[in-house]
């Protein structure tokens, strides 16, 4: 009874929350401020952390649970019956105390950063909506619930980044991402119809997680217009991933996303939205297993995303667009591990993920706050001194994502290529190991552009509050330690077989390699020392005089700047050829066939239906003329009609 | 109890009368009002001892409330009303959206007798056709339907309302001229017994042997008579290219008669082919399913993509509605169970959803008098709270699950892909399409910078509360807890899909 309580109070809190700032939030924040606000808006996550972090003590040493609890019936209709139910293991739990956790200091750090905001009470109604829908998409047992919480994870994301939607700009932003996201959806919804269209009817279809690894064993066999059942389902569920996780083409949200407020960026980028994808296919594994055509797909969008994401960061000069690109290519890690079966180093990469990453945009933001809203990264530099511990944290948040040894992202990266070459994805490995060295380029990049290299002018530097500090403090902890929690328990790996068992015939069948893991640990630090040494000769010196203009290095004529110029220009039309252009071409193709469709339905259907009633009109006024009494008109008609008559007689008699 | 259904139908054309008679325009408004609520009461203890258990659709037996009264004997006609699980989620409908109607009513100002009189008549129009189990009174309502309709749009509509009040006569009067032929053909072709029993007709007619081909016609009679009852009902539903009445009487209408229009009106269309087409011609259904699953995706998508370049925001909204409607007649076609209980929840759900966005549009129009989607901007930050109920409206509409819209077309496309895949897969763009027209409006409209038009916008008051409040909740409902609606007609959905079998 305690735990269904405890249980259900995780999503519920966040719930709570928004509730009550909906009804009171406007007249609270007009009555007495902004504290009443925050603390309704942080505390009730924070409760939802407790509850979780609760379960998680009272589970510790049993990694295989499974529980579930049902709310309520939602619908029953012919063989489909859905209940309101929620499921709990050890890998949903992790993902709850990531969100909730990660959620609350992001709260906390907001309280800061929003202040003054005319619609403070806004901003934390949408927060807690926001977490309440991901939590609902993680602790759902079936996947129409799940759906629930995956779409409103997308209207939320699309509230927030339009939260300051007096601008144009922001309410574009935050439209497109929904839209793109929309197409994902159209994936998700397409595979839960096609899962549900190809069982047979005398089922009765829950669509529960538990049950997918039986019906995906049942479907097996089963073609569809000669391409494999269960192929075209893990298809259409790999477009909704790659959808809501901004791979490869639909990534062209996530940059734009950088509209919302910075905490927004931090949430939506870190903890929670673009993990979603990551758990779906987690947890939809079983489905997966039988379709090695979509995980190659998979792997190959991912591996692409991976570069490109990771070639794209190292030229924008926005750091929260850094940071966005960063995040894309941290996620097609997670897809390349997801892809070769390592589910486990997929979440574990997810885990260290959530705290660095959020960790860096917090970072990003204090720095953004500091220089009243200054984001490029050409303005700041020589900020090292300035806010010193904005700088340690987020260069501890830099060693993480680039793997400097025992800090967590070392672990969880490392895992993943270790897992490459094991189970002989050389490929995926090669991928992992130049986007690794990319990643320490472009993040060092960012570190000296912002805290080393010299600045463009003195600037006022606001300092930031301890609301602030706080949060970066633990994520900076964790960003170092959280990885040593993995080492040797595999506590992930058990974790992730809780949920899915059959993950455990893909380790089976691989040859034990013989080569020394050590040694490709050595390489790939050696890989990222090189490039954090190629980031300290280019930019620790870096002077924005220098750069500003292409043209000032076309006349420098120096081989290495120009060639980096013109590899600069490149990358940056690169990205916005594919992030703007190629969107938009697309979109306007949509529009050109409403244009048509509306055109016609206005000048076609629309007139010839005037014309028709015209036409009967005029016949009308015509045929009255006859009746006019006039007998001359009379015997012309009747003439007429005579003629008719002997003319039809003649020719069919 | 065998007048109950009379009351219940008869009681808004009272009152309507009682405004007529008492002549203070004053008056009017608190009259209908309590005249519409009165018979919603009705209706709620109708629905409590509604049993839903009883199957209804062709067995006399099984039809609730039933009053069966002589009327014409010469014709075998009768007075005969009656409920089932098909008509009553319908009546209770149009029972709250005349609720709706009449409250938000409140600031006509011209000719109020005349307005509340014939919104009243309507109310007794509708719920006829929903309760009447003669084919002939159903032909009586429907076509009493006519007139006020045309009235209350081409009376209280906008500038050019008489282009578009005639067109919707045109169309509804063909529509309607159709019904008679057909029900005329039913009654004197029938080889058993001419009657226009619609129970009868059932059991005589399941299947097609008891309808004798005419003398003068060699090939399908039935085949005739089922395209031409079809027709008759796509015109109101509407079905492309049926469809190019409701744009043009969704512009010109106010409001409410919007709200009527598209709430209930549409509907009956639907209804017409649940209760008369099905149940009588279950062959020739079948034989065509094949093109009205066609038609019913086109509809989808054609709706859709006009209303992408809609410039008017009604307009748009129309638009989507014929592209919403297009789901019901898709659920249909697909000929399975899920299918007839989707198809009449995608309606009960669409009468709400789309009550909130005309309402919505009102809301505005009244105030700025202005419908151009461009001429708007920044509405949220003047009138927050009407914002976030447009905002729950706009979710609903595009199929935001938690809303009622979500779960009525997800079962719609259940039951398409089940009756073809790639049908299913073309429907399911919709999902994408429709966020792009919705989403798009409402950034321009609401968000962005302040524009002209919107400075003086103020926000809700208790009356806007009064109706935007009740059909929120109702859609929130509707997405939560979708078996309050499902309740009512599950059984008989279920057997009127076994006739196909």
């Amino acid at each position: 009874m305690m735990m269904n309580f405890i249980f259900l109070g995780i999503p519920c809190a966040p719930f709570l929350a928004c509730l009550l700032l909906l009804f009171f939030g406007r007249k609270l924040q007009a009555k007495f401020g902004e504290a009443p606000v925050e603390t309704v808006g942080i505390s009730f996550t924070v409760i939802a952390f407790v509850f979780s972090a609760s379960l998680w003590v009272a589970s510790l040493g049993n990694t295989g649970f499974v529980y579930t609890l049902k709310l309520s019936h939602w619908f029953t209709v012919g063989h489909i019956s859905l209940d309101w139910a929620l499921r709990l293991s050890p890998m949903l739990l992790v993902m709850s105390l990531i969100i909730t956790g990660i959620g609350s200091l992001i709260l906390l750090y907001a309280s800061f950063y929003m202040h003054k905001d005319r619609s403070f009470w806004r901003f934390y109604l949408y927060m807690n909506l926001f977490i309440t829908a991901m939590l609902l998409f993680v602790l759902a047992d079936n996947l129409l619930v799940a759906f629930v919480g995956w779409e409103g994870i997308g209207v939320c994301s699309y509230l927030l980044i339009s939260f300051w939607f007096h601008e144009e700009e922001n309410a574009t932003s935050g439209r497109k991402a929904f839209t793109v996201n929309r197409l994902g959806d159209l994936g998700f919804l397409a595979g839960i119809l096609l899962l549900i269209s190809s069982l047979p009817n005398t089922m009765m279809i829950d669509l529960r997680f538990a049950s997918i690894a039986k019906q995906a064993y049942m479907l097996q066999h089963q073609m569809i217009y000669g391409v494999p059942l269960l192929e075209v389902i893990a298809f259409c569920f790999m477009i909704a991933a790659i959808g809501k996780s901004a791979q490869l083409p639909l990534f062209i949200w996530l940059p734009d996303a950088m509209a919302g407020p910075t905490p927004v960026s931090a949430l939506i980028h870190a903890a929670t939205m673009v993990t979603a994808g990551i758990c779906l296919i987690i947890r939809l594994f079983p489905l997966f297993l039988y379709a090695p055509t979509t995980l190659l797909i998979l792997s190959i969008i991912a591996g692409t995303s991976c570069l490109y994401a990771a070639l794209v960061a190292c030229f924008q000069w926005d750091i929260k667009r850094v940071l966005a690109y960063s995040t894309m290519s941290q996620l097609s890690y997670m897809f390349l591990a997801l892809s070769i079966g390592g589910l486990k180093e997929g979440f574990f990469h997810l885990v260290t993920h959530a705290a660095f990453k959020a960790l860096l945009f917090m970072g990003a933001g204090s720095i953004i706050v500091s220089l009243h809203h200054e984001q490029d990264m050409r303005n700041m530099g020589g900020l090292f001194k300035k806010m010193p511990f904005i700088a340690v944290t987020f260069i501890m948040g830099t060693l993480a994502i680039t793997g400097f040894p025992f800090t967590a992202g070392y672990f969880s990266k490392d895992a993943i290529l270790e897992k490459a070459w094991e189970t002989g994805h050389y490929g995926v490995w090669v991928v992992g190991f130049i986007g690794a060295g990319l990643t320490a380029f472009y993040m060092w990049r960012a570190v000296f552009l912002t805290f080393f290299a010299k600045p463009a002018k003195e600037r006022h530097v606001e300092s930031i509050s301890y609301r602030m500090k706080i949060p970066m403090f633990i994520l900076a902890f964790l960003a170092l330690f959280i990885g040593w929690i993995n080492d040797s328990h595999h506590l992930f790996n058990q974790y992730v077989d809780a949920d899915i068992p059959d993950a455990l015939f893909l380790h089976k069948g691989v040859a034990e390699s013989t080569f020394n893991m050590a040694y490709l640990n050595i390489i790939t630090v050696a890989w990222g020392v090189l490039a954090f040494i190629l980031a300290f000769a280019l930019y620790a010196q870096w002077r924005p005089a220098k750069a500003n203009d292409l043209a000032a290095h076309t006349g420098n004529k120096k081989g290495l700047w120009l060639t980096l110029a013109r590899f600069r220009s490149l990358g940056y039309n690169m990205e916005r050829f594919v992030a703007q252009t190629i969107p938009y071409v697309g979109i306007q193709i949509v529009y050109a066939v409403a244009k048509v469709t509306a055109l016609f339905d206005f000048y076609l259907l629309r007139n010839t239906f005037d014309e028709v009633a015209n036409t009967t009109l005029l016949t009308s006024e015509g045929l009255q003329k006859a009746q006019s009494g006039n007998v001359k008109t009379l015997a012309l008609c009747a003439v007429t009609l005579l003629c008719g008559v002997v003319l039809i007689s003649i020719l069919f008699l | 109890m065998d007048y109950i259904l009379f009351l219940l139908v008869l009681l808004p054309l009272f009152g309507g009368i009682a405004i007529w008679c008492i002549g203070s325009s004053k008056l009017a408004h608190n009259i209908a009002l309590i005249t519409v609520i009165v018979d919603l009461l009705i209706g709620a203890m109708l629905a409590c001892w509604f049993n839903p258990n009883l199957t209804g659709v062709n067995q006399a037996q099984s039809m609730q409330f039933v009053g069966h009264f002589k009327w014409i004997p010469s014709l075998h006609t009768s007075l005969y009303f009656g409920v089932d699980g098909i008509s009553f989620p319908f009546i209770l409908l149009s029972l709250i959206i005349g609720v709706i109607v009449i409250i938000a009513s409140k600031e006509v100002t011209k000719y109020v007798k005349g307005y509340y009189t014939l919104c009243l008549i309507m109310q007794s129009a509708i719920l006829g056709i929903l309760c009447s189990l003669d084919l002939f009174l159903f032909f009586l309502f429907w076509e009493a339907m006519l007139i006020p309709m045309y009235c209350l749009i081409r009376i209280w509509g906008g500038d050019n309302s008489r282009y578009a009040a005639n067109k919707f006569f045109l169309f509804s009067f063909i529509s309607g001229v159709l019904i008679l032929i057909s029900i005329i053909s039913l009654w004197q072709y029938n080889s058993v017994k001419h009657t226009f029993n619609l129970i009868e007709l059932l059991s005589g007619l399941q299947h097609n042997s008891a309808v004798l081909s005419p003398g003068w016609f060699n090939g399908d009679f039935t085949m005739l008579i089922f395209i031409c009852l079809l027709i008759a009902f796509c015109i109101k539903l509407p079905i492309v290219p049926f469809h190019i009445w409701l744009p043009d009487a969704h512009v010109e209408a106010s409001a409410p008669i919007s709200v009527l229009l598209a709430g209930i009106l549409l509907k009956l269309g639907g209804y017409g082919i649940l209760r008369i087409v099905m149940p009588l011609f279950p062959d020739n259904f079948m034989a065509i399913q094949n093109i009205l699953l066609i038609l019913g995706v086109v509809n989808i998508l054609y709706g859709a993509f006009c209303a992408i370049s809609q410039k008017d925001w009604k307009k748009m909204i129309a638009y989507s509605s014929v592209s919403h409607m297009g789901f019901v007649l898709l659920a249909l076609a697909s000929l399975t169970t899920k299918g007839v209980q989707a198809a009449i929840l995608q309606m009960i759900n669409h009468g709400f959803v789309t009550a909130l966005l005309f309402l919505g549009i009102g809301f505005v129009y009244k105030q700025a008098h202005d419908r151009q989607i461009n001429s708007f901007g920044g509405v949220a930050s003047k009138t927050p709270v009407y914002a976030a109920f447009s905002g729950i409206a706009f979710m609903a509409a595009i199929g935001v699950p938690g809303l009622n819209g979500f779960v009525s077309e997800f079962l719609v496309f259940v039951a398409a892909f089940q009756a073809n895949v790639v049908i299913g897969l073309i429907a399911v763009t919709s999902v994408f399409i429709s966020s792009l027209y919705m989403l798009r409006c409402y950034q321009k409209v609401f968000f962005g910078k302040v524009a002209n038009k919107t400075v003086e916008l103020t926000d809700c008051r208790l009356l806007d509360w009064t109706y935007f409040l009740p059909l929120t909740l109702l859609v929130i409902i509707g997405g939560v807890l979708p078996s309050t609606f499902l309740y009512f007609f599950r059984t008989s959905a279920n057997y009127l899909y076994s006739l196909f079998l």
